[in-house]
């Protein structure tokens, strides 16, 4: 940067931070001048303004003006404050990072097959000569907050998948922000290398327990190897005190497979950016979502699906339910460019408002350079059906309940595409804890 | 030969226009051109009391005023409306036929050669104690030039209280049902093309279903241009009373000839309370040839006004004629819970072109509308989609469902999509899907593989695609939509 | 049942296929592997009688038949299955339709009559709980909004419903996580008889552990470098296609 550029007083904490953690953070010396790269990406840009296009609906204000820092180490969290987190029932492998920091105590991994690797991504760096902080494999990973990731990052969750290896549970990656000092930062980076024919489904989850605001800044990374498939559910709760900013970035090679489930319950503030790219052909991804804000919880899903070259498939659905004063956006970028001849493309958004209050910008764009194409796109905001709610009432269902079993039957079927039960039901009620009527929904069932 | 891109296209482009023949009638023609007297001289000819007379003047005093609008996505020569004449009688039925029989057998082989079902022949022939094999008859008015010339089943209309008559004959019996309604949905300034029509039209179809009717039958009017340098300007009109149920067909052709003919029609439906309107058209006028040479030009105002609580409105057309088209079947959603309905599948090819959709206006409390658009473009062939939803602030809870699709068959053809929506009342809820696709190779390809011939192929490719629209339509109507698309969109020879 | 002699073929005037020889006899299951751009699907593609490959030289006899003077059709109807590598949609028509109209077609063409209503739902029935479909999904649209994993599986019924005497099945396995691969291979299994023959068109050794075949060979270049039994599929797991351009110097000289 240049001598004569001004840098906001906000973006010299960040380098000062950074200064003063950088021993700590894992990686080597190479490594090191990468995150130090990483860190000139993202002082030179600063955070991102309401002025770009990509961020006009949310403000990120809130995170700004906080000073944030890295924790040390973890403060770990008792197992009565993790327990609400442990979906009943999961048969899982479980890793644990706490505060940006893996915990041996709280992760089990015992059982893993041969050909599948579940470590914390700080002990791989260490321990593997010429390990990249960014996989080498991904085109690219724009934005200055992911830049911001790439410097600071502590720990996160690192998982191989060697060709042909199937895991047939699901591999639990529990991201814990204590919450236990005022204004922590938790950057974590999780990487998922998929070898030939392997298979994978990886329970993303971000909790957040204590009461002091924080801010997790998360990237993911996915290297889809040929004809591999890899289910992410992503579930995202955390306290009302949490700033949540996370990115996913899939790199398809032929015939595989990315099923992307997003569950958005929870931050004071939350964005996420879903992104893959079909580079090769016969590669499909399907993105489903979920976002749910309520009180003054303010959710924003962008997305976008780069169809790069022929014959690929993309489906996706995202639906918002929205009470209270809460606000979401939905932006979902599909993109077809020149080459990617016979793409078949699919999306839909759909948002519920339950409340005079709440508000919604949902907008699909597409980009279609191609001509033999297929690219449908469908959009609806809506609130309640009066007359269902008069029908459910008519049978003796009272008003609450009635407006519960609508509103949850609209978020119900992507739900229920998680397809592990155990999952299905831990979402369920979650949504309904959150959701008005909720109560009076558990209560009928 | 497997299916190559060329070769569907070809099969396309070589398909001919089946009804593009000329009857030879003696016709009593006026010589071009528009003013008032020429006004005085239809109204005149139709023996019109002075009241019509008078509402036709006034309809042509605004008409001179306007301008044919720009908007469209359509591009043909000025149409100058002096080289028109605008009025043509086929000679026999100037004196009024007292029965069928008198009816020129010329114009029965017409009827036939338009694939008028025989028992309809017989009934416009005339034949008495004809038998109607099929439990659900279907009365047909026949529109013949600008005159109509047979209304069949009229005695067991009646006896339901069901009036179906030309317009007419509806102005002399009835002129206190026309002068009600007539221009009470498309005012004589509603548009260029609605005023024009106002002015000079020349006959149509009449229907007043009585409150509590449901009428009997399929009604039917079957629209044919025969004369040369004529304008063609029908005006329908259908009244549904409270609680009745009617559905009615129209069905339209045109001879084969090099310059271009104008179509100008209006018509207006009123539904009054829990009353049920279904109108479907099959639209074949003669397209042009392949370079763009003669054809109709369509511009037609079609409008519905869902008046009582709980009526409902459903358009349904099979568009496959026309050189140009332009035409947006409507529904104004006046009355509470009342329900609008537009189907429509649009095929343009050659050098067609259409601009059409619909139009649904919601102003009653849970008003619903529906929408599905299918168009179909192959060869040179352009379309436009273009539809309005508008929610006025009334208009709470308000639904709508629009899903627009469309079909390329090659590479030279466009289609374009202009889904316009208003909202003014937050409690509405709208819907838009639209698609866009190619008929190509791979499909063929696909269907050839499984061991289909290539006329099934593009058939079972272009039915699929058209199926939401023909499940909509009347059974005898479905089954005649769909030899027409058939055969407009394959080779002949089979 | 197919004999190929000297098959060339070229797209575009780009030679594909340079003198493929293959002889696949009555019963077998033969498996085709190579790099990308070998020309594997090319030469499923050429049999089933897509039209822009043009054949410049060679011959086909399939059953009694010169297989390339057949129109698409005509060979659907002798028993040629094409399993697309990537199977269109038809939106608005269903499955069961295009079903019902390709099982009459080849009715039709051998002078049958067509096929009653029940014994045809009979036999949707039993085919597919083989292939874990339900109903409802064989009565939408043709592939209409099918997963890819959803449109392999279609091919796999379609095959079954049409009990082809040669299936060309081009990639079938690809793109599927293991349920669906094991369906997939139970479906060819099923057809396994003395009088039809299959030939997979794979990239991936995986299908060939659940379909064990009679003969591999190693298509490169545009033409047949290796052949062998399934004991080959492993040696080019181990070994890649490395040592190819040897074999291929060899297989012309």
């Amino acid at each position: 940067m240049s001598a004569t550029q001004q840098i906001e007083p906000n973006i010299d904490h960040y380098l000062a931070e950074y200064a003063r953690v950088e021993r700590e953070l894992p990686g080597s010396d190479d490594s090191k001048r990468e995150r130090q790269a990483e860190l000139r990406r993202f002082s030179d840009a600063g955070f991102p303004s309401t002025r770009e296009e990509d961020w006009k609906y949310t403000s990120l204000r809130p995170i700004e003006k906080r000073r944030f820092e890295i924790s040390d180490e973890a403060d770990t969290p008792s197992e009565k404050a993790l327990a609400p987190f442990l979906p009943a029932g999961l048969d899982a492998f479980r890793i644990v990072i706490v505060d940006g920091h893996f915990s041996a105590v709280l992760s089990g991994l015992d059982g893993l097959p041969p050909g599948a690797t579940v470590r914390s991504f700080a002990a791989y760096l260490n321990a593997t000569d010429g390990a990249s902080i960014k996989a080498r494999e991904i085109d690219e990973e724009p934005g200055s907050l992911t830049a911001m990731n790439a410097a600071f990052f502590t720990d996160g969750a690192y998982i191989e998948m060697a060709a042909g290896t199937v895991v047939d549970k699901p591999i639990h990656v529990l991201s814990v922000a204590s919450g236990a000092r005022d204004e922590r930062m938790t950057q974590v980076r999780h990487r998922y290398v998929m070898g030939e024919n392997s298979q994978a489904t990886v329970i993303e989850h971000f909790v957040g327990v204590g009461d002091n605001p924080y801010f997790t800044n998360a990237v993911t990374e996915a290297v889809m190897g040929r004809n591999s498939q890899l289910t992410r559910c992503r579930v995202q709760q955390e306290s009302d005190k949490g700033y949540h900013v996370s990115s996913f970035f899939a790199q398809q090679r032929r015939d595989s497979r990315v099923f992307n489930h997003g569950f958005d319950l929870g931050g004071r503030l939350a964005r996420i950016d879903t992104n893959a790219r079909l580079v090769d052909q016969n590669s499909e991804v399907h993105l489903f979502g979920v976002y749910a804000p309520t009180g003054r919880q303010h959710i924003d899903n962008h997305t976008r699906i780069d169809h790069a070259t022929e014959h690929s498939l993309s489906r996706e659905f995202y639906k918002g339910v929205l009470a209270d004063y809460g606000r979401g956006v939905f932006n979902g970028k599909i993109i077809i460019h020149r080459d990617a001849q016979k793409t078949d493309s699919a999306q839909a958004c759909d948002a519920l408002l339950l409340s005079d209050k709440a508000e919604v910008d949902a907008k699909p764009e597409l980009e279609i350079y191609a001509d033999d194409v297929t690219a449908a796109h469908g959009s609806t905001v809506g609130q309640l059906d009066e007359d269902a709610v008069f029908y459910l009432k008519s049978r003796g269902i009272g008003e609450e309940g009635a407006r519960a079993i609508l509103t949850y039957s609209f978020a119900n079927s992507l739900v229920n595409k998680v397809g592990i039960p155990a999952l299905v039901s831990y979402i369920e009620a979650a949504l309904l804890a959150k959701l008005p009527g909720g109560q009076a929904y558990a209560d009928l069932a | 030969m497997a299916a190559h891109q060329e070769d569907v296209e070809a099969l396309v482009a070589e398909r001919e226009y089946e009804a593009g023949f000329v009857t030879d009638l003696e016709s009593d023609t006026i010589a071009p051109g528009l003013n008032e007297d020429v006004i005085r001289f239809i109204s005149g000819k139709k023996d019109e009391p002075e009241w019509m007379l008078e509402w036709r003047l006034e309809a042509y005093r605004q008409w001179k005023q306007m301008k044919s609008p720009k908007w469209p996505h359509l591009h043909y020569a000025p149409i100058d409306y002096q080289k028109i004449s605008y009025f043509s009688a086929p000679k026999s039925s100037a004196g009024k036929p007292k029965s069928l029989d008198e009816v020129d057998p010329k114009l029965l082989e017409t009827y036939a050669k338009l694939g008028i079902p025989l028992h309809e022949q017989e009934m416009l022939a005339g034949v008495e104690g004809a038998s109607y094999p099929r439990s659900n008859n279907v009365a047909v008015d026949a529109v013949f030039d600008s005159v109509s010339v047979a209304t069949t089943f009229k005695g067991k209309l009646k006896d339901a209280g069901v009036i179906f008559c030309s317009i007419s004959e509806a102005i002399q019996e009835h002129p206190e049902l026309v002068k009600k309604y007539l221009g009470s949905v498309v005012p004589r300034g509603d548009n260029f093309f609605a005023g024009l029509n106002a002015a000079v039209f020349t006959d149509g179809s009449f229907v007043y279903i009585p409150k509590g009717v449901r009428c009997p039958m399929e009604l039917s009017t079957y629209f044919r241009i025969n004369a040369e340098n004529t304008g063609q300007f029908e005006r329908t009109l259908i009244i549904a009373e409270a609680g009745s149920h009617v559905s009615y067909l129209e069905g339209c052709t045109a001879p084969q000839r090099d310059e271009n003919q104008l179509h100008a029609a209006v018509v207006e439906l009123v539904a009054e309370d829990d009353a049920e309107i279904k109108y479907s058209t099959v639209q074949n006028w003669y397209p042009g040839d392949e370079n763009g040479k003669g054809g109709i030009f369509n511009f037609v105002t079609k409008r519905g006004d869902c008046r009582g609580a709980r009526s409902k409105i459903s358009w349904t057309q099979v568009e496959t004629g026309s050189a140009i088209t332009w035409k947006y079947p409507s529904c104004i959603l006046t009355g509470d819970d009342s329900v609008g309905e537009f189907y429509s599948v649009a095929v343009t090819r050659g050098m067609q072109q259409a601009d059409t959709g619909t139009k649904m206006i919601h102003i009653g409390r849970n008003s619903k509308s529906t929408i599905i658009a299918k168009g179909i473009s192959a060869a040179r062939g352009e379309q436009a989609y273009r539809g309005l939803v508008k929610i006025l602030p009334s208009a709470a809870n308000a639904r709508n469902f629009t899903q627009c699709d469309s079909l390329l068959i090659g590479d030279k053809c466009g289609a374009h999509t202009f889904p316009y929506v208003e909202s003014r009342n937050s409690t509405a809820k709208l819907e838009h899907e639209a698609t866009t696709s190619k008929i190509g190779e791979d499909q063929m390809f696909y269907c050839l593989q499984r061991g289909l011939t290539e006329e099934d192929a593009v058939s079972l490719i272009v039915n699929g695609f058209c199926k939401d629209v023909f499940k909509e339509l009347p059974m005898e109507f479905a089954v005649e939509a769909q030899k027409l698309l058939d055969v407009t969109l394959e080779n002949a020879v089979g | 049942m197919l004999s190929i002699k000297n098959l060339h073929a070229e797209v575009d005037g780009k030679p594909i296929l340079r003198g493929i020889n293959l002889d696949i006899p009555a019963g077998e299951i033969h498996a085709i592997m190579g790099p990308n751009g070998s020309g594997k699907s090319t030469l499923a593609s050429v049999l089933a009688g897509r039209e822009e490959y043009e054949v410049t030289q060679g011959s086909v006899t399939y059953k009694n038949h010169k297989l390339l003077e057949l129109d698409p059709n005509e060979r659907a109807c002798e028993g040629v299955f094409l399993g697309f590598q990537y199977p269109v949609e038809i939106p608005g028509v269903s499955n069961l339709y295009l079903l019902r109209a390709a099982i009459n077609a080849r009715r039709k063409y051998h002078g049958e009559p067509e096929i009653a209503a029940i014994d045809f739902m009979k036999l949707v029935q039993e085919k597919i709980d083989y292939v874990g479909m339900s109903m409802d999904m064989v009565k939408r649209g043709v592939n209409e909004d099918f997963s890819g994993g959803e449109k392999k599986r279609n091919e796999i019924f379609q095959m079954l419903m049409l009990e082809p005497t040669l299936a060309l099945l081009d990639e079938t396995d690809s793109g599927l996580d293991i349920d669906a691969l094991k369906v997939v291979a139970d479906g060819i299994n099923r057809l396994r008889s003395p009088e039809r023959s299959t030939v997979l068109v794979t990239h991936y050794k995986r299908l060939l552990e659940y379909v064990v075949p009679d003969r591999v060979h190693v298509l490169y270049k545009g033409q047949i470098v290796r052949s062998g039994g399934p004991e080959l599929a492993d040696t080019l797991e181990a070994e890649g296609y490395a040592n190819l351009e040897t074999d291929e110097t060899a297989a012309t000289s």
